[in-house]
């Protein structure tokens, strides 16, 4: 018996006389093989959608499109696909169109079911047989939308692809800007929850007396100024995922209420007496040590446990290699096509200072730099002259600009200032004190190090005019 | 002697061309529901195309002379299928009153074919 376990053993089948669509179709199953028939362009064109079948047996006529537009679209889709055209005789010159245009081999009417059978084969056998380009591997192995091939992030996809499956809680670990909301993406764009909702949320960002109602939503008059229904992220999530950023921010009496939504899978908003069933898979994250959280007594141990099942850590940018170099001209690319400019890459000296910087803002960091360089200069490359003073470890304060203006503000004198102008003073001033580093200045300030960049990008904008 | 095949009533039987071994061998690919259900599909089939060559459009008379080349050649019906694909390519440069004359011997060979699958059939349901 032929051992058929190692590729799908499901045929699309597209042949528009019924009898001859039986006669294949017969031959086949006999062999093993299950077989999906369709008899016009439009109903191969929906199966192959569904099953994106490696072998597919394509007639050359079909009533309502040509079989090589057909196989055209089957080839864009999914271009390793082998298609076999049956084709009638007086038809060859057809056929070998087919084949320049990617077919995979031509049968010629009448064929009996051996040589159906061989040629099912061969497309079989093809497709084990393939070998990958070097670019095809390469961009195998890495997870899209992430840049980067290290070890560390290889890692990273391999954990993604293997919760994929699962509907398992993901906890994502990791310092701000390292990409944990992308992973989060990533984890959920290669679930079977994909075509589903993917809501996001951030509990460091939203006031705790708000928070329970973007989570759980309320009903109208349940509180003053709930003058309509609000739906919840939690309702909005179902059938999909919830990815609950910075949950360590999150107050310990809705930490309760989110411990009984995952033990119930049920949701009771703001106001209401009955609890609602939805099915959500949960991701969260955070930028800081859960454990030592739990530790500290500002997050619930239950919680933890039944959160941190599938723990995932993203590695900051200065463990990741040569994926800074290959992040920055991805980045410089793009920034330069939207802002008009010319960049071509990224001069030697910059690559190297770029490997060597320890990034305490990691990516979200690295993109602030660039944005920065690609505004301010032209190209061709980006030079060591045109990044900002403050990105070298061992600058003196003074030197540094950006956020500050040279000299230390005066926090005293604040009066006829908004309050808007005066958290961007006290931001700078803890940034200045801190040689710029956004991390440090967030635990000054206890706040998450994201709500200092996202500041920063508003100022940058800001600024730009 | 006259070797247009459309033109030519010929003396040969249906059973001298129709290989009917291969109908038979494809018959045995499947069991005997198969077997019943597939000779009625190719009854039904055969009796659409001929049908279909009734009164119509050289496009639509080519369209269906393809299909019939196709199937009546995978079930061993060699001069059908001959006769088909004659059809096929003087389908659409013959005047609409030459392809009706055309289509004849094409409709008349179809019936020898349901005949024999008439028997088929019989001998299924007989089973």
């Amino acid at each position: 018996m032929k051992d058929r376990s190692h590729t799908t053993d499901t045929i699309l089948l597209i042949e528009d006389t019924p009898s001859l669509q039986m006669i294949y179709a017969s031959a086949l199953n006999r062999a093993g093989y299950e077989v999906v028939t369709c008899g016009t362009a439009a109903e191969g064109m929906a199966e192959f959608r569904k099953l994106r079948a490696p072998v597919v047996l394509l007639d050359l006529m079909l009533p309502d499109r040509t079989g090589l537009e057909l196989m055209q679209d089957f080839l864009e889709m999914e271009p390793h696909t082998c298609i076999t055209v049956i084709t009638a005789n007086g038809s060859i010159n057809k056929a070998v169109e087919m084949m320049r245009a990617g077919a995979h081999e031509f049968l010629v009417k009448p064929f009996d079911d051996q040589r159906l059978l061989a040629a099912v084969e061969n497309a079989r056998r093809s497709l084990i047989h393939r070998i990958p380009t070097k670019a095809e591997a390469a961009e195998a192995a890495v997870l899209a939308p992430f840049i980067g091939r290290s070890p560390a992030m290889h890692a990273v996809y391999d954990k993604i692809r293997s919760v994929a499956r699962s509907m398992a809680t993901v906890f994502i670990t990791g310092e701000s800007g390292t990409g944990k909301e992308l992973c989060a993406e990533a984890v959920h764009g290669t679930s079977s929850r994909a075509r589903g909702p993917f809501i996001a949320l951030n509990c460091g960002a939203i006031p705790i007396d708000l928070l329970e109602s973007e989570v759980f939503g309320h009903l109208r008059g349940s509180f003053t100024g709930a003058i309509s229904d609000k739906t919840g992220a939690a309702a909005a999530a179902d059938g999909g995922t919830l990815f609950l950023d910075e949950i360590c921010e999150m107050d310990l009496n809705l930490q309760t209420k989110l411990l009984r939504f995952l033990q119930t899978s049920t949701i009771t908003p703001v106001g209401a007496t009955k609890p609602r069933k939805v099915n959500v898979r949960i991701i969260c994250a955070t930028n800081r040590n859960p454990l030592e959280e739990v530790r500290r007594g500002s997050f619930r141990e239950d919680l933890y446990y039944r959160l941190h099942v599938v723990p995932i850590h993203m590695p900051p940018l200065r463990m990741r290699g040569d994926d800074v170099i290959e992040i920055a001209e991805a980045l410089v690319a793009r920034m330069a096509e939207e802002e008009g400019h010319v960049f071509t890459g990224l001069d030697a000296s910059v690559k190297d200072l770029f490997r060597s910087l320890p990034w305490p803002g990691n990516v979200r960091q690295l993109i602030n730099v660039l944005r920065n360089v690609v505004v301010l200069n032209d190209g061709p490359l980006v030079t060591s002259d045109m990044l900002p003073p403050d990105l070298y470890p061992d600058q003196e304060p003074e030197r540094q600009n950006g956020m500050v203006k040279a000299e230390s503000v005066g926090l005293g004198d604040l009066a006829g200032r908004t309050l808007a102008q005066i958290e961007r003073m006290v931001i700078e001033e803890t940034l200045r004190r801190h040689g710029g580093s956004v991390p440090r200045a967030a635990r000054e300030l206890d706040v998450s190090a994201s709500t200092i960049y996202r500041k920063l990008e508003a100022w940058a904008k800001l600024d730009a005019g | 002697m006259n070797t247009n095949h459309l033109l030519d009533n010929g003396t040969a039987t249906v059973e001298q061309n129709f290989d009917q071994s291969i109908l038979a061998s494809i018959f045995s690919i499947g069991d005997e529901a198969m077997q019943r259900a597939l000779c009625d599909q190719l009854l039904s089939d055969f009796r659409r195309m001929a049908g279909g060559l009734e009164d119509a459009e050289p496009v639509v008379v080519a369209k269906i002379a393809h299909e019939l080349k196709g199937l009546a050649s995978t079930i061993g019906a060699r001069r059908l299928a001959d006769l088909a694909q004659t059809l096929n390519k003087a389908a659409e440069s013959v005047s609409p009153s030459a392809l009706s004359v055309l289509t004849f011997p094409v409709r008349k060979e179809i019936e020898g074919v349901l005949a024999v699958l008439d028997t088929c059939a019989r001998a299924f349901r007989q089973q």
